[in-house]
């Protein structure tokens, strides 16, 4: 049986996080396709 | 409706958001992240002109390429934002106590959106640039980061990461009812200085302005006094755990902490400025505090936000410049320059401060601070000066240095400057002063009242503190300092009624050298912590503890030490990073941001003699961004 606090603590800290993550996330994505692009264009 | 059933709610929340509020708090996030970061990765793939006509339209009014003056521009804006979300915020906590959830607090909206907005700054600086310059990085193939727009992208981002890892500490160490929690300090360290990144962004279009031939415009001119007061605010946003009077750290830290700004941000302005150049920004920086404390503390009745004057120091800088300069660049002898603003705004100046503090502060510096915050103050001044001079320094690429200093100084300097902050964090609670109570309780009809008298015991146990009062906040309505009448050998009296009645807490609050100390005189049940009342008697004794005991009672006692120490080596080492970033972005703009050598390379600002067109001109070619991006 899993502990109930812990996963919920856990699910509200992803959630917590992507207030972060979505729009650096998005950011670094971008930068990281590309690279990949140009790196593949050359 | 949900906002309604959590305004609804008889406690707030102590350790943390509800899932549900997180949940609601991330969608705005990814909605946000889409309108805003959407059309600037739209614009890279050649799919949104209307940001280069925006880029090309910036550089028309102000003369600077439009990878500077768009996002440089777009910055201020969003800073001003998030500082007015900030002073409303701490005010609501001081008057009203926590909040029934991150989303019922309006000012966080405010400072939420603030902060995006620095981030999308940073990232519009970043997108906009079509070739290289001399401090840009290629990120990636066709992206030409300049490094002021890399700084405030990543002050930006630090700042957002500050809101998950709030809400975490909140949960794991209950909710840190202060300014200075760790988070709150690194979400305040990341939009502070983001400032610097916008200044930084704003010298290298400066530069590439420079090297194109076009004159400087007086719009531009201003705009960058604007930045310069922006700095001077944010480097005065750590004091506003004292600014509202409910301090809850060593009173020494306020002198020590108004010095350090003055000294970095006063310096910076006058080497990047020239004449004049502290006292543009000391005027740009009342015009936006002023309206902050009349925005809060008038207009919405809420506890008013103080600020330091800053004007004798401002005054010194210029006098010391005037002085020991004689018409040289202070850019050529930065450090010096720096070195000795810093002994005459940690000597005269501080005096003022110390005088203003008896006008217009809720505790002012008494007697006995002398002589630790008198030596506390003077060294966060040299080394704020030191400071001041190695960013003015970077932010004049323009002019050689010529002066030969250690190259440990500026390195030496804030370590001492923070060196000397950490040593003034630790109190204790004091060697069990009791204070015994004589209260007449009455009902006013809006919540009972006392008036009375206190008896310390030992009698001298503040004899010479640094502030001994009764305060009340979180009680709904504006915090109140009540100030005691000593009227015998350790016996005080109340001054005004103080409430002992619904959300009020009410402590005397005790602070004499190390010993930060308080006693409850009426504390509320809290079913969210869960504490009980601490209820007011007519007679009554009650021994002083750790002040932070009382005032922040939603603290966990019950964390593992190591993970209170993870916890601080984690938020303080991102602290730490960001802080070296900004440093080495810094360095790299002094080394590399250098336009072509000539006389137009004195300080770029408050100069009579310098070439200034009022703008904006024909619409010129050349500086990178345009419409259809290739």
């Amino acid at each position: 049986m899993i502990p109930a606090l812990p996963v919920a603590h856990a699910t509200h800290v992803l959630i917590d996080a992507a207030i972060f993550l979505v729009p650096v996330g998005a950011v670094a994505l971008t930068l990281l396709v590309a690279n990949i692009r140009g790196r593949h264009r050359s | 409706m949900h906002l309604v059933s959590l305004l609804a709610e008889g406690t707030p929340p102590a350790g943390g958001a509800e899932t549900s509020e997180a949940i609601y708090a991330t969608a705005g996030a990814i909605v946000v992240s889409i309108l805003l970061l959407g059309p600037v990765l739209l614009y890279k793939l050649g799919r949104f002109p209307a940001l280069g006509r925006l880029s090309n339209l910036a550089e028309r009014v102000t003369g600077l390429p439009g990878w500077a003056a768009l996002p440089g521009t777009f910055l201020v804006v969003t800073l001003l934002i998030a500082v007015f979300g900030m002073y409303w915020d701490i005010s609501l906590h001081i008057d009203d106590g926590r909040d029934p959830g991150p989303l019922a607090n309006p000012a966080h909206y405010f400072i939420l959106a603030g902060l995006f907005g620095v981030l999308l700054a940073g990232v519009i600086g970043i997108a906009l640039p079509k070739r290289a310059t001399a401090t840009s990085f290629e990120i990636a193939p066709g992206w030409y980061a300049p490094i002021g727009a890399l700084m405030i992208a990543i002050c930006g981002a630090t700042s957002l990461l500050a809101f998950p890892l709030d809400d975490i500490w909140h949960r794991i160490f209950g909710q840190d009812v202060t300014l200075w929690g760790p988070t709150h300090l690194m979400l305040i360290g990341g939009a502070s200085l983001s400032v610097l990144g916008a200044w930084a962004l704003h010298v290298e279009g400066d530069e590439e302005r420079r090297a194109a031939g076009r004159p400087l415009w007086r719009w531009s001119r201003f705009r960058e006094i604007v930045l310069a007061g922006a700095f001077l605010v944010a480097m005065s946003t750590f004091q506003a755990e004292f600014d509202f009077g409910v301090p809850q750290f060593a009173l020494a830290l306020q002198p020590t902490l108004i010095m350090l700004a003055a000294g970095i941000a006063l310096v910076t302005a006058r080497i990047r400025f020239g004449p004049g150049g502290a006292v543009a920004a000391l005027l740009v920086y009342i015009a936006i505090r002023g309206s902050l404390a009349l925005a809060v503390g008038v207009a919405f009745g809420e506890v008013v936000p103080h600020f330091p004057p800053y004007v004798v120091e401002a005054l010194l800088v210029e006098a010391v410049a005037l002085a020991w300069l004689r018409g040289m660049p202070a850019a050529k002898r930065p450090i010096g320059f720096g070195a000795l603003c810093g002994v005459a705004i940690g000597t005269v100046g501080l005096a003022a401060e110390w005088g203003w503090s008896h006008v217009w502060v809720v505790n002012p510096w008494p007697a006995s601070l002398f002589p630790e915050g008198a030596i506390a103050g003077f060294l966060a001044a040299l080394a704020g000066g030191v400071i001041g001079g190695f960013i003015g320094r970077a932010l004049t690429p323009g002019v050689e240095s010529e002066e030969r200093v250690p190259r440990f100084a500026v390195p030496a300097a804030a370590a001492l400057a923070v060196g000397g902050i950490a040593f003034l964090i630790p109190v204790n609670a004091g060697d069990g002063v009791r204070a015994n109570f004589n209260l007449d309780i009455r009902d006013t009809g809006d919540g009972r009242v006392a008036t009375g008298t206190v008896q310390l015991d030992p009698a001298d146990a503040a004899d010479n503190a640094y502030w001994f009062n009764v305060t009340s906040w979180q009680g709904g309505e504006r915090a109140k300092v009540n100030k005691l009448d000593e009227i015998g050998p350790g016996t005080y009296r109340t001054t005004e009624p103080i409430p002992v009645d619904g959300t009020w807490k009410t402590t005397l609050r005790l602070h004499d050298g190390r010993e930060l100390a308080g006693l409850p005189i009426f504390l509320p049940e809290d079913t969210a912590i869960p504490v009980s009342e601490v209820p007011v008697e007519p007679q009554m004794s009650r021994e002083f503890v750790l002040d932070k005991d009382n005032l922040q009672r939603e603290q966990k006692d019950d964390v593992p030490g190591w993970l209170t120490l993870a916890a601080y080596i984690g938020v303080g080492g991102i602290s730490l990073a960001l802080i070296g970033i900004v440093a080495w972005g810094l360095t790299r703009l002094e080394r590399r941001g250098a336009g072509p050598p000539g006389n137009s390379a004195e300080p770029a600002g408050v100069d009579p003699a310098k070439e200034v067109e009022q703008g904006p001109g024909p619409r010129r070619k050349g500086s990178g961004a345009h419409p259809d991006p290739a």
